[in-house]
């Protein structure tokens, strides 16, 4: 187990590739559909760390919600409007005609690469090894089977004892935006106010 | 002020003290996460398709629970808050992905496009 988990950094660097390749796809690649489906391929990396982080019902509610749910809603919502024919650049991106491109190229990579190494530089500023039970983490990581069944009936046990009142808000905010979905995607608002 | 610019240079580039290549600790997932974060975030200011901005705000929120989960697997193992808070966040990224392609739709049923740029009437 200890010779399984030195070389751990395989699984992570090669979920961490696919993820950030996924993701850069899904920003850089000009046909839109196929952007969506690079999107699952992130997701599900996303899923495989967190397996290897031992939370495997997130893992697992991640490829059902995420990877499956989320992504195929926003794919079929880009067919729904690129019906027509003179939609064709809901599909193909457009973004090479607009006039101030270069500028926001500038702006967005000024913007994301110095939030990026001022993160990395605060997380390389921080002791870890004095916060993070890193040791304790590596020796609970021999016994997953028996944690993550652990972890599964804990969260069941969170969620109805200490964060009810997130859980229950969650479920009013989920039948909200399911009534709202309906009501904002009916074929003519008007109609309703009409009759009434 | 030229001399300590140096030195923090140095110490972001080559502090490979707690960045160890081979040991995967808590930091490679927080900058890992940082990465998928800046990732979102310039696809959020540079892309002009509404649907493209919805899937980086997806990738932000992928990079926001990957944070979570890592802390409570790192910070206190044998806990769940961090678990739980990232379901939580699952369930607001669902919702909000439901009611953000409803108004996509119906900004599309008036426009006939979905360009950023073609709905800031509200801009000043």
């Amino acid at each position: 187990m200890e010779l399984l988990f030195s070389f751990s950094y395989i699984p992570f660097y090669i979920l961490a590739g696919i993820a950030v390749i996924c993701s850069l796809g899904m920003i850089l690649y000009p046909n839109l559909i196929r952007a969506g489906f690079l999107l699952i391929g992130a997701f599900t990396a996303i899923a495989g760390l967190y397996f290897m982080l031992s939370a495997n019902f997130v893992a697992v509610s991640q490829i059902l919600i995420y990877a499956v749910g989320i992504v195929l809603v926003i794919i079929f919502a880009i067919m729904l409007c690129s019906l027509k024919e003179t939609a064709s650049d809901v599909v193909r991106d457009e973004d090479t005609e607009i006039g101030d491109i270069k500028a926001r190229r500038l702006i967005g990579i000024f913007v994301s690469s110095a939030f990026f190494f001022l993160m990395v530089a605060l997380i390389n500023s921080q002791n870890w090894d004095l916060i993070a039970h890193t040791t304790k983490a590596d020796q609970l990581l021999g016994s997953v089977g028996i944690l993550s069944k652990q972890y599964t009936t804990k969260i069941g046990a969170f969620m109805l004892s200490d964060y009810l009142i997130a859980f229950e808000l969650v479920s009013i905010l989920l039948l909200i935006v399911l009534v709202g979905v309906i009501i904002l995607s009916k074929k003519n608002i008007n109609t309703l106010e009409e009759k009434n | 002020m030229g001399i300590s610019i140096f030195y923090y240079l140095r110490a972001l580039f080559f502090q490979f003290n707690y960045l160890d290549f081979f040991h995967i600790g808590i930091n490679h997932y927080l900058i890992l996460s940082a990465l998928l974060f800046s990732i979102g975030l310039y696809g959020l200011i540079t892309r002009n398709n509404a649907f493209r901005v919805l899937m980086s705000i997806e990738v932000i929120l992928n990079a926001v629970n990957l944070n979570f989960v890592a802390f409570s697997h790192y910070i206190d193992p044998g806990e769940v808050k961090g678990q739980v808070i990232s379901l939580f966040v699952m369930a607001l990224a669902a919702a909000e992905a439901a009611i953000g392609l409803a108004l996509l739709l119906l900004i599309y049923r008036n426009r006939v496009n979905i360009r950023m740029d073609s709905f800031a009437t509200m801009k000043w």
